[in-house]
């Protein structure tokens, strides 16, 4: 797993953190079953407070991307995960609704969303 | 008890840097005694050694060792236990070095017994002056505290001189002989006084 | 038993100067930076804690005992670092080890040797003949040599390079890893905070002016700037303290008094602003 911080982008480190570790579980770098670095092992190594890296798991967790083992550590859950599916959904309703948005500043009709939205389909299975 | 034998032992670490001014009052009176000199090798020894009580004190406040003390998980009491039976033992063994040497260099044939009873006199008188000057040092400081003994002191002189002016010196002595077993006692009693005395003013210091 | 340290509603009296009311609790495991101007009453407070001085009010507990009835207790595992070392400058280390053994009756003069090594103290020489920073390290080395749960360190780092400080931040980290064990650091060097501290307790003139999660604390204040104009009477009445200059002014507002001045610049605060500006606001400067 691959952490690095920045102090001066005004973004809170805890924000970094989560973004950094659910980017890499996305994209695939972090793989289900993966075992994360402890809370203290984390604060350690980043030179970070406990509670922060605490705050992180535990969001992580709540949003379904990580699974806390009583005694054992933390996992990386996968894309089967209900509970990642779900906010995975959530997330891409808000993502549609700002689509929306836009499209209707830009001045364009639901039918050109659609076809805009099959390229990009096409794209993304092409790479 | 153990703590209070941990106590001893620690002031013997303590006054490491100060050992070889034990052993000045030592020196001085083996060079007198080669040098031929007739002075009482215990009252001298002990006189020199009332000084020498200052070196733990001296140490601690130099050191500020009682944030050493602070953060240790012994009782104050037990420090101050230990420091008195520090000064006991080291007087002791003070003593009978003395003793030994008087004996040694001796020129005339001495009386065991009445010379065992004015020695032990002489260093119950000590461990007076020695109750006197403990709390004073805990109380005081060393550099004020130091003086505190020598106001019991001349008041001995005094008390002393008063009582040849009046003539009552010889039959006070004869009587103190007599009565001996009250010489240990007193001791005892202030000495156990100057304990709790200074136990109490330990109690209270801010460290 | 979850709380390192609770202390509530603790006081001192002196002559001059007056600890009131200071409340906080270290809860175990974690790192509590204890913050604040010189002269605030950091010291007095670790003094208080550790039974050094008696107490004119408020209730001290360590690992949940009482402090005074279980002083001894409290102290077998209690590893304190001070900003000057505690010994008599003439002892060796070597004579620190036999002192330490009649005083803590869990010493381990193996794990004590071992650390001298790990530091590179040599056991031989003598307390005067070290520098500050080997110093730090012997008072660290003793500590963790009688498994001391909590450590108390008062100003360790003034007077240390940055390299000997940031290893403390290490060994620090290291030391409250498995959740047992933690640490209460008083520092006017807040820098060493900004990183590690998970808890801040931050007092000024024998006040206490805040206590709890350090990302919290930071968040509860703004450090707002502006121009000469923007600095009203309104402005200057939320303000905790400020600094005025040619152009302009900048201080330090809660973040909820800021938001009413959008027309001033606001940003993230560093502890340092706070504690300075904190400073100037109470003595009027």
């Amino acid at each position: 797993m691959k952490i690095t911080l920045s102090n001066l982008s005004g973004i809170p480190i805890y924000e970094q953190i989560k973004d950094q570790i659910k980017s890499q579980i996305l994209s695939g770098e972090l793989k289900e079953g993966d075992k994360l670095p402890s809370l203290r092992e984390l604060a350690r190594d980043l030179r970070i407070s406990v509670l922060t890296t605490t705050r992180v798991y535990t969001e992580l967790e709540k949003e379904g991307f990580i699974t806390n083992i009583q005694g054992r550590g933390c996992y990386v859950l996968g894309e089967g995960s209900e509970l990642l599916k779900e906010h995975m959904l959530r997330e891409m309703e808000r993502n549609l609704s700002d689509a929306l948005k836009a499209a209707k500043i830009a001045g364009l009709d639901i039918s050109e969303v659609h076809q805009a939205l099959d390229l990009m389909n096409e794209e993304k299975q092409n790479e | 008890m153990k703590d209070i034998l941990n106590a001893l032992r620690f002031n013997f670490i303590l006054v490491k840097p100060y050992l070889r001014y034990y052993l000045l009052g030592f020196v001085v009176v083996f060079f007198f005694k080669i040098m031929g000199s007739e002075i009482d090798a215990v009252s001298f020894m002990l006189f020199m050694l009332l000084s020498t009580h200052l070196y733990p004190f001296q140490l601690e406040e130099k050191n500020d060792l009682y944030r050493l003390y602070g953060i240790a998980p012994i009782k104050r009491s037990v420090l101050i236990f230990g420091r008195y039976l520090f000064i006991i033992v080291i007087s002791l063994i003070d003593w009978l070095l003395a003793m030994m040497m008087e004996y040694a260099f001796s020129k005339s044939t001495i009386i065991i017994s009445d010379y065992l009873i004015s020695s032990l006199f002489i260093f119950s008188i000590f461990l007076i002056l020695t109750a006197f000057e403990i709390p004073g040092l805990y109380k005081l400081g060393v550099i004020k505290g130091r003086w505190i003994v020598y106001v019991p002191l001349v008041l001995m002189f005094i008390i002393v001189f008063l009582a040849d002016a009046f003539q009552i010196l010889e039959s006070t002595s004869h009587w103190i002989t007599a009565n001996f077993w009250l010489v240990p006692t007193v001791t005892i009693i202030v000495l156990s006084l100057s304990v709790s005395l200074s136990v109490r003013i330990f109690n209270r210091k801010e460290f | 038993m979850s709380d390192a340290i609770n202390v509530k509603n603790i006081s001192k009296i002196y002559p001059g100067f007056t600890l009131k009311d200071i409340t906080f609790d270290l809860p175990k495991g974690y790192i509590m930076g204890f913050i604040g101007p010189n002269g605030a009453g950091k010291t007095t407070t670790i003094k208080l804690i550790l039974n050094m001085i008696q107490r004119d009010g408020g209730t001290v507990e360590v690992f949940g005992l009482e402090n005074i009835a279980h002083d001894a207790e409290i102290k077998e595992q209690t590893g304190v670092v001070f900003d000057n070392h505690y010994f008599v400058d003439e002892w060796t280390l070597n004579d620190i080890n036999r002192v330490m053994a009649l005083f803590f009756s869990n010493w381990q003069s193996s794990i004590y040797q071992k650390k001298l090594e790990q530091y590179q103290l040599n056991p031989v020489k003598k307390v005067k003949e070290l520098s500050k920073g080997m110093r730090l390290k012997l008072m660290l080395a003793v500590a963790f040599s009688h498994d001391a749960k909590l450590l108390i360190l008062d100003e360790p780092t003034s007077g240390l390079d940055p390299v000997a400080r940031d290893e403390l931040l290490d060994t620090l980290a290291e030391f409250i890893q498995d959740g047992e064990h933690s640490v209460l650091f008083s520092t006017h060097i807040t820098s060493d905070l900004e990183k590690v501290a998970d808890y801040i307790t931050f007092i000024n003139d024998g006040r206490l002016i805040y206590t709890g999660i350090k990302d919290e604390f930071i968040d509860s204040f703004r450090l707002v700037k502006g121009g000469k104009e923007d600095l009203t009477p309104d402005v200057k009445a939320h303000l905790i303290g400020y600094r005025e200059y040619g152009s302009g002014f900048e201080g330090i507002m809660y973040t909820e008094y800021a938001n009413y001045f959008p027309n001033l610049l606001s940003e993230k605060s560093s502890i340092d602003n706070i504690i300075v500006f904190t400073y100037k606001g109470t003595n009027g400067l």
